[in-house]
């Protein structure tokens, strides 16, 4: 079993998945991610994982998903390959989508006991990367009225640099076997990105969510590193979570508009990781860490 | 007419040996020396691969993700890789050259666009390793209204039943690939497999030019001499980061080793 993660959480339930059932199990990661993400790396060894460092290209989730696709067309006769979020070729996307849905039919059952049925006017703010997490949060009401909003990492604040493609306007290409829309020069060679968060540093973006953009059915902009940073302080003080570097993009979106809705407004953020894994990077960019 | 690909098989065949493809990066080392080994290496090989570099090649092994990235570094462009296939056909116009790379390049470039230079440059065929069939049914038919070999792409997992359909869609050529592998890895089935599977598809093809690649080096290449084309890539890549390692001309290095392939396969 192999698996690519970029902030590590699909690695670390791959593992555990892995070791429950006897499997061996190699994490492909970028050497930058294994760096920033060291708790879920340390977790996935814990569980017996093979971590596979990619030292090639940018050393993050891009370089990781190809070394894992190498890996696996070297090895397909005695192995399955596990994507960690809704990209790659089609039936890898569906496998994943179908999996992460699981949150949207637990969401829809909570939202149906609080408010006794789907509110007219509810927004579900989720980040998007790979866009997996988003998948699953949404999947359940898309035949609802609830509005979907995807926020993408826009990286560091003033730099070029973004993990953006569908708030920035890049152009359709074809990237790990899928087109899709995806940071890229006019030549079509796959654009670097930057973003403080690993789990949404990936140029490309889930077929899926270009659909829903092109559709008009979900809405995408971006927020950068500093505002994420923000939002994490603020909501792991006053909240009783305290979400990661990912979820935080989705949290500066919420505390954006949250100032101009009315109270009958609806907002669901999907908190879709803990920031103990990013404690290292939130350290060093505010000086303290807080959960 | 015939194609110039098919005319290179009917000779290497009248002559009982096997076809020697080569491949090589264009821009790699620098643009003019690829366009110096290419014409260099034609003496021996009978049909040129080009590779059109990519910065994200997931069918490729360390070797030609070297080269690849060598060839963008010095700033490779798919206009400069037409100018070095346009002056190679300029002095070499009977001899085979196909361009070989991802299609988000060709996708970047348009579709027409891209043929339309492919043409007017004189390359002989395309090999678009992320460009499965059926997906590439399209692109295959508007390859052969412009007579540009689109080249076919069949592995050891392939069904009889998918095979057959894609032999179907074939032009004068179809590539086998020897293994489970990325290119450059080490032959890990016999030749004696790799035949038997390659025996089987000449059978089911009807006899059409059916080449091996990956895994093949000056070390394998004669235990495979029965096949109509053999291709050699990852050892060309490998030697020219070598000669440039030790300052030695990458011309002069890969014309050895390409003279020393054509020897073990006549």
């Amino acid at each position: 079993m192999w698996g690519t993660p970029g902030a590590g959480y699909a690695g670390k339930m791959l593992s555990m998945a892995a070791k429950k059932f006897g499997l061996k199990c190699k994490i492909f990661m970028g050497a930058k991610d294994i760096k920033r993400q060291r708790p879920n790396v340390e977790a996935m060894r814990r569980n017996g994982a093979t971590i596979v460092p990619v030292t090639t290209g940018s050393q993050t989730l891009v370089d990781a998903v190809s070394e894992c696709m190498r890996y696996w067309v070297s090895n397909c006769n005695t192995s399955a390959m596990c994507v960690g979020s809704t990209v790659g070729p089609n039936i890898f996307i569906k496998i994943c989508a179908w999996s992460t849905a699981q949150i949207s039919r637990e969401l829809m059952v909570q939202v149906k006991e609080e408010f006794g049925r789907i509110p007219k006017k509810i927004k579900l703010l989720n980040c998007v990367g790979g866009g997996s997490s988003a998948m699953g949060f949404w999947n359940e009401f898309m035949d609802t009225d609830a509005e979907f909003v995807g926020v993408e990492a826009g990286g560091p604040k003033n730099s070029k640099l973004h993990a953006a493609p569908l708030t920035n306007g890049s152009k359709i290409g074809i990237l790990h076997g899928a087109a899709q829309y995806v940071i890229q020069d006019k030549e079509g060679q796959i654009g670097s990105t930057e973003s403080i968060s690993a789990g949404l540093d990936y140029p490309g973006i889930s077929p899926l969510h270009c659909f829903l953009k092109d559709t008009k059915r979900a809405r995408y902009i971006s927020a950068t590193d500093e505002e994420a940073l923000k939002a994490y302080q603020l909501v792991s003080r006053l909240e009783n979570i305290s979400p990661s570097l990912e979820p935080s993009h989705a949290f500066a979106e919420a505390i954006k508009i949250a100032p101009k809705l009315k109270p009958s407004n609806i907002i669901v953020v999907n908190s879709c990781g803990d920031s103990i894994k990013d404690k290292d990077i939130i350290r060093e960019k505010l000086g303290s860490y807080i959960r | 007419m015939m194609s110039n690909i098919s005319a290179v098989f009917n000779r290497c065949r009248k002559e009982k040996r096997p076809a020697l493809i080569t491949y090589t990066v264009a821009g790699d080392n620098t643009k003019k020396n690829s366009l110096k080994i290419l014409n260099s290496i034609s003496k021996y090989a009978d049909i040129l691969e080009l590779g059109f570099p990519h910065n994200t090649p997931i069918a490729d092994g360390g070797q030609i993700q070297g080269s690849s990235h060598r060839a963008l570094k010095n700033g490779i462009k798919i206009n400069d890789v037409f100018q070095i296939v346009k002056k190679f056909k300029k002095i070499n116009p009977d001899k085979p050259l196909i361009l070989m790379g991802y299609f988000n390049i060709i996708y970047q470039n348009g579709e027409n666009n891209f043929l339309r230079n492919c043409k007017a440059s004189g390359v002989d065929g395309l090999i678009i390793v992320d460009l499965p069939y059926p997906e590439n049914k399209n692109f295959s038919k508007k390859c052969k209204k412009k007579s540009i070999n689109f080249i076919q792409l069949l592995s050891p997992t392939t069904s009889k039943n998918r095979m057959r359909k894609i032999i179907k869609d074939s032009h004068d050529m179809i590539y086998y690939i020897s293994m489970l592998s990325t290119t450059g890895g080490k032959l890990k089935v016999s030749p004696k497999k790799i035949l038997e599977n390659y025996q089987k598809i000449k059978r089911l093809s009807n006899n059409k030019n059916l080449v091996i690649g990956f895994g093949i080096t000056n070390k394998t290449i004669s235990s495979l001499k029965q096949a109509d084309g053999l291709v050699v890539g990852s050892q060309l890549c490998k030697t020219i980061t070598n000669s440039i390692k030790k300052r030695q001309n990458p011309v002069t290095k890969l014309n050895k080793l390409v003279y020393n392939l054509y020897n073990q396969i006549i």
